[in-house]
């Protein structure tokens, strides 16, 4: 066997996202792993890929047992990995980028750069790569991002390459050309591992693919010898019923508009987009990443510059310009960044959720402070916050109970509308269900949602109505009994719907 | 529709997608040159040839010491200990200076050889502990400044006139002064632009992440950049001892301040990876030819003008800091 | 900035209170040391003539704190110190009708100097270092066209009788004022919303600013309360002085930032407050106390200080790579 991860347990506080994984991959064959979201497939990458370390298990390579303890440490063995994060200098061209580390260099310690943009603008003629070179990391879009990544991993040592849902942000022209080059790879030898939630792709270009669950390795299989369907099923696991609560079954077209958008946009990642949302109403937004969902949400919320359009609510048209206003009307805004943007953590759990909300159990400014601790155990209780005490810091809890802290901080100021930024980023499948039930709660209360996810389940069986993003327009708008994954897959690639 | 211009710091993910505002060197040189155009309008005086000439001797300590704030703040630091550093090397070089040329070269080895290591003790803090560089820097400068008034509270000590002589010769437009500044700018521009050191420092400031997944230690980058700075500030030293023939507690003081604000007028991100040499150049220039104007000015009217020096300055930092905040990696 | 370390924030709620106590121990300690030192036959009034000597720098450092606690940093306090010293004596002229619009228009200086620095800080998004240090420049070359580098003038009579009075013969007034201000700001940073809102900036202002706080009012006010209480304490160190001194605010800025470091507030994370201060203050002025009849004081209260900044910061952080 080439690559050999054996028994590796990894922990974060406390949730443990592998347990005893052991898989083997061979030389020279693309090898997919699946796996819902929180599976800990990017977890098992990033340990082969030295950017976390295992609490227990070994790897081995060609036999012999290897401590990978640095992303270094990794290319030195030949192990390039491309997550699924962006890793580029934003303030250096591509190609300063792509030969960061080991710049060529002539007298004086002169670099050579026409040398290496020679060698690099063959590879990007021969696999038809759409990335300038001469452009500033900063200013790439998600795709061209991801190539110029790929182009630095395949310049190096490769023995190894892993690629992190590569395709999430790609053209279909970009897949081709990814698709070619990953060929051309595994001809010379090299060593392909693909995390992909597409599983025609899996099918396309893997030669074999293990599934992981829950944090368990499951099996590996010969793609030939399995089907979509079992392979689904594996992944999964359990009926989609347990995993996603039923819907509400009331008609909510009847219901009241409480949010209407009417073209807005702002020039830059979104255009003209308008929608109606409704009452009780759980409104998905897909497409590919990058094209314009994250703007869109944060312009809701004040926190993204408008150039033209507007947005109704409460009957009044209304001008938010920054999250204060946008939270005096009824917004909240969950974003996927937790840590940066959603909770203090250096500071407790009692601070974190009740902050936003203190000016109602004051008088004169002054806090109750007995009444503002009961009121926020109350919701630590009814949200299952697993604590020691809500004095402790946010910073020890694991992603499904600060995601729930957050939820317990905005249901204190009674939002009317909340707007979700990949609603189970980082979180363990079990935390999910119970973020799942707690939505469906508050719709029944007459919450509405609005939710940009890159999960494909998640779309599909919690909207109520799916908005599809393409380019910054909307492509489709799709009624959850009508849409399936194909459909949204259609509109996320620029199709028309109904295309032959 | 009202526009909200949202600006602090981003998550490190997106900060890196969206779009790289840089405004070129061009634009300070060609605001360098209006403003020129209209002081030479405005005050006569600004237009002597011996006045002009005296400008660009005058920039020489501020452009020095700003090439290495610049180097520094590439780098997403800051060096707040450039002042202080300044001080303690004008001290010492006039505590020690003799009048024979074994003497003079010697102190100035070991001037240079101290403002290196004063840098790396910043530098070194830095890695060790997870202090940001603004602290450090503060504190250090506390330091250098109490060590310096440790030597000598007053100003005095002893330079030789041949060691003024040469730093102060001039001809014209020409000075042994700025041919030395344009020598420091020529090779810190070269390295900054064209070595993969330069490279480094940019990927520093910009993200410094990737640069430690390349197998680069940065650590490293980042005390080199501070030692560069030190290394500078003891030519400052050196220079400002030559010129005013003495060493003292104070002669440093301002040059912190100026050195951050010929920066950021120049063009440098105070975030890091933005900027470049060029544009300080420009920045030091301006800072200097407006402390001149205000010199002009006050000795025509006859006021104290150092004191409208600080306020004028202090104004001009807080407008610079405001103009450039839309900046962003 | 950019800073890129991962710093372990354990369970600094029960340590900040941790770190205060043992803070108030080290004073103890070093106070006993100091008395044997002098072998002074009055430990009590000595004491009484700390607490008097510490009251400008603990009011001033109370503003300091509260600026750190939300991430900033305020190096104006000096010059605005001197600024509001040098005008009350050059405008007072020994009337006593004019001692209530002086201290009026003393405190507007530096509360309008506060503004200008929150308003730069929260508006113009100018980091606040180099915000406090422009103004900081800039009130300083005020001051000296003011002064026209001589400052002069004559206080009030009753005015620096303000200064002389003692409660209980031994306590003097400006004692009262800066514990009765270091008693309200601990209240209001514990027990009000706006404390709350203090703490939460501090730890992460973009979150704060994303659940609907409104950032901006809170960092103006403090940077406003900040350069109101500076200018409290200039008029209150004046009543004690006889002649104008230019460089009467020189210590205090880097003074009260080692006040507040030692008093357990830390620079990121919004952790801290005003009881470490408190005792933050003794401390520091204990410490120049002992330099002073060393007769080492200038420059080594300096590297003293400097050293201490350094060693506390780095003893509450600690660095994790990945």
């Amino acid at each position: 066997m080439f690559l050999e991860v054996k028994k590796i347990t990894k922990k974060f506080l406390d949730i443990t996202a592998l347990n005893d994984v052991s898989i083997s991959f061979k030389k020279g064959e693309v090898h997919a792993i699946v796996g819902e979201n929180g599976a800990g497939k990017s977890t098992l990458i990033k340990i082969i890929g030295g950017i976390y370390h295992a609490e227990n298990g070994v790897i081995l390579f060609n036999g012999k047992e290897v401590k990978i303890s640095s992303p270094f440490e990794a290319s030195k063995f030949g192990i390039n990995i491309v997550c699924q994060e962006y890793n580029l200098v934003p303030n250096l061209s591509v190609l300063d980028n792509i030969i960061l580390g080991k710049e060529p260099v002539g007298q004086f310690g002169k670099i050579n750069k026409a040398v290496a943009k020679k060698h690099l603008e063959e590879i990007i003629e021969k696999y038809a790569l759409h990335i300038n070179l001469n452009k500033f990391a900063g200013d790439l879009s998600a795709a061209e991002a991801k190539i110029a990544e790929i182009l630095k991993a395949y310049i190096s040592k490769l023995e190894i390459l892993i690629l992190d849902e590569p395709t999430a942000a790609l053209t279909d022209d970009d897949v081709t050309s990814l698709f070619n080059l990953i060929a051309i790879l595994k001809s010379r030898g090299i060593t392909i591992i693909y995390i992909s939630h597409r599983l025609e792709e899996v099918f396309q270009i893997c030669d074999r693919v293990s599934v992981l669950k829950d944090g368990f390795y499951i099996d590996t299989f010969n793609t030939s010898e399995i089907n979509h369907d079992l392979l689904v099923k594996l992944m999964v696991g359990r009926e989609l019923k347990e995993m996603f609560p039923a819907r509400n079954t009331e008609q909510l077209n009847t219901k009241e508009v409480v949010l209407s958008v009417k073209n807005i946009s702002d020039d830059t990642h979104f255009y003209n987009v308008s929608f109606d949302l409704h009452e009780g109403e759980i409104l998905g937004i897909g497409g590919m990443t990058g094209h314009g969902q994250r703007e869109f949400i944060r312009s809701l919320f004040g926190f993204h510059s408008l150039t033209s359009g507007e947005f109704i609510f409460s009957n009044k048209k209304n001008e938010i310009n920054n999250p204060q206003t946008a939270v005096k009307n009824g917004f909240a805004f969950l974003s996927d960044d937790r840590r940066n943007e959603g909770l203090a953590l250096p500071q407790s759990i009692l601070r974190n959720i009740s902050y936003p909300s203190q000016d109602k159990r004051t008088t004169f400014g002054i806090i109750h402070k007995q009444q503002d601790r009961t009121v926020v155990l109350k919701l630590v209780k009814q949200l299952s916050i697993k604590l020691t005490s809500i004095d402790q810091n946010v910073q020890g809890l694991s992603g499904g109970n600060q995601q729930r802290i957050v939820i317990a901080k905005w249901l204190l100021v009674s939002p009317k509308i909340m707007l979700f930024h990949e609603p189970t980023l980082g979180i363990d499948v079990g935390a999910k269900q119970e973020i799942y039930k707690l939505l469906r709660l508050f719709t029944k209360e007459g919450i509405s949602i609005i939710m940009v996810t890159s999960d494909m389940l998640e779309l599909l069986h919690m909207s109520d109505r799916i908005c599809v993003f393409y380019e910054g327009k909307i492509k489709a708008m799709i009624p959850s009994c009508e849409a399936t994954e194909e459909i949204i897959m259609r509109a996320a690639s620029g199709k028309k719907i109904d295309e032959a | 529709m009202k526009h909200n211009i949202f600006n602090t710091s981003f998550t490190k993910f997106y900060a890196s997608i969206k779009s790289t505002k840089r405004h070129s060197t061009k634009t300070i040189w060609l605001l360098l040159l209006a403003v020129f155009i209209i002081v030479s309008v405005a005050v006569q005086e600004f237009m002597r040839p011996a006045n002009l000439a005296n400008i660009l001797i005058q920039m020489v300590p501020l452009g020095i010491v700003a090439i290495g704030q610049t180097i520094v703040m590439l780098g997403g630091g800051i060096d707040l200990s450039v002042g202080a550093q300044i001080s303690l090397i004008t001290i010492i070089a006039s505590s020690i200076m003799g009048d024979s040329t074994l003497s003079i070269l010697g102190v100035m080895m070991l001037c240079l050889f101290l403002g290196s290591f004063f840098g790396a003790i910043n530098g070194f803090i830095l890695k060790y502990f997870s202090i940001p560089p603004l602290i450090v820097t503060l504190c250090s400068s506390f330091l250098f400044q109490g060590i310096a008034y440790s030597i000598h509270q007053t100003t005095g000590g002893y330079i030789p006139s041949v060691f003024k002589q040469i730093f102060t010769a001039s001809y014209g437009f020409i000075s042994v002064p700025f041919i030395l500044f344009l020598i420091l700018f020529l090779i810190f521009n070269y390295l900054l632009k064209e070595t993969r050191f330069g490279r480094y420092i940019y990927a520093l400031g910009g993200n410094e992440e990737v640069l430690i997944n390349v197998g680069i230690n940065s650590d490293t980058i980042r005390i080199k950049t501070y030692i560069i700075s030190g290394f500078l500030c003891a030519i400052t030293g050196l220079y400002i001892a030559a010129r005013l023939k003495s060493g003292s507690a104070h002669y440093g003081s301002d040059y912190a301040l100026l050195s951050i604000t010929a920066t950021v007028v120049g063009g440098t991100s105070m975030a890091g990876g933005l900027g470049s040499l060029s544009g300080t150049f420009a920045g030091a220039l301006m800072v200097s030819m407006l402390n001149n104007v205000l010199n002009n000015i006050g000795f025509k009217f006859n006021l104290q003008s150092a004191f409208y020096k600080d306020v004028i300055i202090g104004i001009i930092l807080v407008v610079s800091m405001f103009f450039y905040r839309k900046r962003e990696l | 900035m950019t800073i890129l370390q991962k710093t372990h924030h354990k369970k600094y709620y029960s340590q900040h209170t941790k770190s205060v106590a043992v803070l108030f121990l080290v004073f103890i300690i070093i106070l006993i040391f100091s008395n044997i030192r002098s072998s002074s036959t009055m430990p009590l009034q000595d004491l009484f003539n700390l607490l008097k000597q510490t009251a400008g720098l603990g009011i001033i450092s109370i503003g300091q704190t509260l600026v750190i606690l939300t991430g900033g940093i305020d190096l104006s306090l000096g010059s605005i110190i001197t600024f509001v010293h040098v005008y009350t004596i050059g405008s007072m002229n020994n009337d006593p009708a004019m001692i209530l619009p002086v201290c009026l228009i003393g405190m507007l200086i530096g509360g309008m100097t506060g503004l200008f620095n929150g308003l730069g800080v929260a508006k113009a998004k100018i980091a606040p270092f180099i915000m406090t240090l422009c103004s900081d420049y800039i009130l300083h070359g005020l001051y000296m066209i003011y002064t026209k580098g001589q400052p002069r003038g004559v206080l009030a009579d009753s005015f620096r009788m303000i200064g002389r009075v003692r409660i209980w013969g031994h306590v003097a007034v400006i004692v009262i004022v800066w514990i009765v201000l270091s008693v309200l700001f601990i209240f209001i940073l514990k027990r009000t919303t706006f404390g709350t809102k203090v703490h939460m900036i501090g730890a992460n202002s973009r979150a704060s600013l994303l659940s609907g706080i409104n950032n901006d009012s809170i960092i103006i006010t403090v940077y406003v309360t900040s350069g109101a209480l500076a200018s409290l304490a200039a008029i209150i160190l004046t009543m004690d002085m006889s002649a104008a001194s230019l460089n009467l605010g020189a210590d205090y800025s880097l003074d009260s930032i080692a006040a507040t470091v030692l008093g357990g507030t830390l620079f990121v994370g919004g952790i801290g407050g005003v009881e470490g201060t408190f005792v933050g203050s003794l401390i520091i002025r204990q410490i120049t106390s002992l330099l002073q009849k060393a007769n080492i004081v200038n420059w080594a209260k300096l590297i003293i200080q400097s050293i201490i900044i350094i060693f506390i910061v780095a003893l509450y952080s600690r660095k994790t790579r990945r």
